[in-house]
C-alpha cells in the first residue's frame, strides 16, 4: 500500500510539472503585455548545472540562478528527487515508453556506459573553468526547451527558424532511444543527473550502488579535456560579426554566460534571433543572433532580456534598451533605389522608430526627367542598428541598407 | 409706409433676403451654428474643432448627414482606422482609440448588424493592436477585431495611371459600408499621411514595392477603394519625424475632426492644417485628374462647428 500510494504521488508530481512546464513555455510569448510574468525560464533558474557551469565561465555569481540551490539542500534529503518527481524531460521519457519496444541489447549496453554522465558531467566543470560554456550540450531542461522552440514551435506558428531540422532529428532521436531503452538518456548522458548523484551521496539518503569512477578513467578525461576543449576557441574569426540581441556584453563575455536555451528566440516578438551555427566559431554554436532580413528589434520591446536565465542578456529597462547599439545601419548606395536608379523610395526612413529618426534624407535634382529624388542617409550616433529599415527595403534580394556590428575603436 | 409698389416690395425682399443668403455660404467662422445652415446644399465637408473626441466625431458626422445616410439596417460596416504602429495614442502614430470607438457607437445605432476593425500593420501586429488601444476598445464595443490573412487578399484589376493591379482586402471589397479613419500625419516621402494613403493597410504584396511610385499608385489605389464616410482623425497630429514619431514634441493637439465623402477634398481640407494646399500634394493633385474629387477648397461647402 505504502509503495502504490508513493508512485501514485510521483506520477501526480510529474504530471504537475510537465502540465506547469509546458504552460510556461507557450506563456513565453508576447501575450499583450510588456512584461512577461511567469516565464519559464523559472525551470532553468532552478537548475543547479546552469549555476554552477554559467557561474564558473563567467567568473560572476549567477544570481538570476541561486533558487537552485534549494534543489540541492533537498537532494541532501531526498536524494535524485529531481529526477524522478519534476524533471519535464524525464516524464515525457517515461510517457513515451512502451514494454513492447525494449530492446534489451540497448539496456545491456546502457548499464555498460552508465557512468559515462559522471565524465560528462566533468567535462562541463573542465571547460567552465576555461570560460567555455558546454552545458548546453546535455542539460535535460534546455535541451527541452531548445527544441521545442526550433523544431516544434513552428508547427503551431508562423515563426521560422534555422537549424530546425538538426535540432528536431537530436531530440526525436533521443526519444526514440528512450523507446527501446528506458531513460538511456537520463541514466547514459543526464550531467544533471550525475550532479544530483554526487549531492545526494553526500546527503543523509544514500542510495545503494556507489559511485566508483575509476581514478585511470578520471585521468584520461580530465587530460583529454584539457587539450580538446581550448580547441573550440581556436578559431581565427575573432571579428565577431554577428549581431547578438541588445543587452549583451562584448562577446566572448556573452558566450560565457550564454547556455543556448533559446528562449529568447521564442519570445522575440518578430522572429528575428535565430541560432548561430558556425558564424562566431563552433563555441557559438545555437546562440542568438539577429537575421536582420527576417525580422528586426521592436523599438518597444525588451522581452528578451526578461526571460534570460542567466542575464547573458541583461533585463534592460526600455529607456536604456532604447539606447542600446545593436549595430549600424548601412546603406549600399549601388543597390538603394534613389542612388542608383534615381526613383523615389524612402521606406528605410519611413520606418526609422527613432523619435528624432536616426534616416534622414537630401533633396537632390534629377537632370533624367526633371524629378527631385530623396537620398537618405544615416545619422550614426542615432542609429541603433535595430534593423528594420534592412527588413522592409524593397530591393529584391540582399537589402540595400544594412545593419553590421558597429567596429568602433574604444579610444 | 403705404402704397408699396410690387416692385419696390420686391427690391426690398431681395436685399433682405441676400444678407442671409450670403452668410450661409461664405465660410466664417465666427457665425453662429445655425446661420451656416440656412442654405440646404449639399455639405462636402464637415469640420468640428475644440471638444473631446466623442463629441468631435458625433458632430462631424452629424453635420454630413448623420450615420443613418451611411449606414443601412443590417449591413456589414468595415471601419478602417490606421493601427500600423507599435505607439501608443499620446504618440498620434494611430488613429485616436476614441474617435473609433465612437464610429463603432454610431454604427451599431444607426442598425449594422456588423462591424469589423482591423489594418495590415508596419509594426508587429499584436504589439500594434494592443499598444494603439484601439483593439481593447474595439472588441469592447462590439466590433470583430481580427489579423490580416494572407490568403483573403484578391487581386483587383485597378487599371490606373501607373497601377495596372494589385491585391486588396477581401472584406473591403465585400462589405456594405466602408469607413475610412485615418490619423492625420506628417510623411516625408508623401508629404502628409491622410485618407487616400490609409487603403496601403488593406493591399496586400509586397508594400516596400508600392513605395517606388508612390504619389501615383496611392492616386490610382482610390480607383478600386471607394468608401463612404472619410472621418480624418486631427485630434492630436504628427507635424515631424512622420509617419513613425516617438517624441511627444512632435505631436501637437489640434482637436479637430474632419468628415467627408469626398477623399480628394477631405485630403485637400486636410492638408491646410499642416500649412499645405492640396495641389502641393502630388497623390491629391493626381487624384482629382482621375476625377476622384474636388481638390479646390473654395468650391467646396464645408460646414464648421466650434464647440468652445
Amino acid at each position: 500500500m505504502q509503495i502504490l500510494n508513493k508512485n501514485l504521488l510521483k506520477k501526480l508530481s510529474q504530471i504537475f510539472f510537465l502540465g506547469l512546464f509546458i504552460l510556461l513555455f507557450i506563456n513565453t510569448s508576447y501575450q499583450g503585455e510588456n512584461i512577461i510574468k511567469y516565464p519559464v525560464n523559472i525551470f532553468l533558474r532552478f537548475d543547479p548545472l546552469v549555476f554552477l557551469t554559467t557561474t564558473i565561465s563567467s567568473r560572476e555569481f549567477i544570481t538570476l540562478a541561486l533558487p537552485s540551490l534549494i534543489l540541492v539542500f533537498l537532494s541532501l534529503f531526498l536524494g535524485r528527487f529531481f529526477c524522478w518527481w519534476i524533471c519535464p524531460l524525464g516524464t515525457i521519457f517515461d510517457f513515451l515508453s512502451n514494454k513492447k519496444f525494449i530492446n534489451y541489447k540497448l539496456i545491456t549496453f546502457m548499464n555498460k556506459i552508465k557512468k559515462l554522465r559522471f565524465y560528462i558531467l566533468i567535462i562541463f566543470l573542465i571547460g567552465s573553468i576555461l570560460s567555455i560554456n558546454l552545458i548546453w550540450l546535455f542539460d535535460p531542461i534546455v535541451l527541452l526547451i531548445r527544441s521545442l522552440t526550433l523544431s516544434i514551435t513552428p508547427f503551431f506558428s508562423k515563426y521560422l527558424f534555422d537549424l530546425a531540422f538538426l535540432t528536431g532529428l537530436i531530440f526525436v532521436s533521443i526519444l526514440l532511444v528512450n523507446l527501446f531503452s528506458k531513460r538511456f538518456w537520463c541514466i547514459s548522458f543526464c550531467p544533471l543527473g550525475a550532479l544530483y548523484s554526487l549531492t545526494s551521496k553526500f546527503g543523509i539518503k544514500r542510495k545503494s550502488g556507489k559511485i566508483d569512477l575509476e581514478k585511470r578513467s578520471l585521468l584520461l578525461t580530465t587530460a583529454s579535456s584539457l587539450i580538446l576543449v581550448p580547441m573550440l576557441k581556436f578559431g581565427s574569426n575573432k571579428n565577431f560579426d554577428v549581431l547578438r540581441p541588445p543587452g549583451t556584453k562584448e562577446e566572448e563575455e556573452f558566450l560565457e554566460k550564454c547556455i543556448r536555451c533559446g528562449e529568447c528566440m521564442k519570445v522575440c516578438p518578430t522572429n528575428a534571433l535565430q541560432p548561430t551555427f558556425l558564424e562566431s566559431g563552433i563555441n557559438g554554436i545555437y546562440s542568438p543572433k539577429f537575421f536582420m532580413r527576417h525580422g528586426y528589434c521592436e523599438y518597444n520591446c525588451n522581452l528578451c532580456g526578461q526571460v534570460c536565465p542567466t542575464g547573458a542578456i541583461a533585463n534592460l529597462p526600455l529607456p536604456e534598451k532604447q539606447k542600446y547599439v545593436i549595430g549600424l545601419a548601412i546603406i549600399d548606395k549601388n543597390r538603394c533605389y534613389p542612388y542608383k536608379e534615381k526613383i523615389n523610395c524612402l521606406v528605410c526612413e519611413e520606418h526609422c522608430p527613432t523619435p528624432d529618426k536616426a534616416i534622414k534624407f537630401e533633396f537632390q535634382f534629377s537632370k533624367k526627367d526633371g524629378k527631385i529624388i530623396k537620398l537618405p542617409y544615416v545619422i550614426e550616433n542615432l542609429c541603433i542598428g535595430c534593423g528594420v529599415c534592412e527588413t522592409k527595403c524593397p530591393v529584391p534580394g540582399q537589402s540595400a541598407i544594412i545593419v553590421e556590428k558597429s567596429q568602433k575603436e574604444e579610444l | 409706409m403705404n402704397n408699396v409698389t410690387r416692385r419696390e416690395f420686391l427690391k426690398i425682399m431681395g436685399t433682405m433676403g441676400t444678407v442671409p443668403f450670403i452668410m450661409g455660404t461664405v465660410p466664417i467662422r465666427n457665425y453662429p451654428l445655425f446661420l451656416t445652415k440656412l442654405d440646404d446644399k449639399k455639405v462636402d465637408i464637415a469640420v468640428a474643432r475644440f471638444s473631446n473626441p466623442e463629441t468631435l466625431t458625433r458632430k462631424a458626422v452629424e453635420l454630413l448627414g448623420g450615420m443613418k445616410k451611411f449606414v443601412s439596417k443590417n449591413s456589414v460596416v468595415v471601419i478602417k482606422p490606421n493601427i500600423g504602429w507599435d505607439r501608443v495614442p499620446e504618440q498620434a502614430a494611430n488613429t485616436n482609440p476614441s474617435v473609433v470607438e465612437t464610429l463603432i457607437k454610431m454604427c451599431f445605432d444607426a442598425g449594422a448588424k456588423k462591424v469589423k476593425v482591423f489594418d495590415r500593420t508596419c509594426n508587429d501586429p499584436r504589439r500594434s493592436y494592443v499598444n494603439s488601444g484601439i483593439e481593447k476598445i474595439a472588441k469592447e464595443n462590439g466590433a470583430e477585431v481580427f489579423n490580416i490573412e494572407d490568403k483573403n487578399f484578391v487581386k483587383v484589376n485597378i487599371n490606373g495611371e501607373a497601377l495596372k493591379s494589385w491585391t486588396i482586402y477581401k472584406d473591403v471589397l465585400e462589405c456594405d459600408t466602408l469607413i475610412n479613419v485615418p490619423v492625420a500625419k506628417h510623411h516625408s516621402s508623401a508629404t502628409l499621411t491622410l485618407s487616400m494613403k490609409n487603403w496601403m493597410g488593406v493591399i496586400g504584396g509586397n508594400r516596400g514595392r508600392f513605395h517606388l511610385d508612390l504619389h501615383r499608385y496611392i492616386a490610382d489605389l482610390s480607383l478600386a477603394i471607394k468608401p463612404k464616410l472619410i472621418i480624418i482623425d486631427a485630434v492630436r497630429v504628427l507635424v515631424r519625424n512622420g509617419p513613425t514619431g516617438g517624441n511627444l514634441e512632435d505631436v501637437k493637439q489640434l482637436n479637430t475632426v474632419i468628415a467627408s465623402a469626398d477623399p480628394v477634398a477631405a485630403d485637400s481640407y486636410a492638408a491646410i492644417l499642416f500649412g499645405k494646399k492640396g495641389e502641393e500634394i502630388d497623390y491629391i493633385k493626381y487624384a482629382h485628374k482621375l476625377g476622384l474629387g474636388e481638390i479646390k477648397i473654395n468650391k467646396l461647402n464645408i460646414s464648421y462647428a466650434d464647440l468652445k
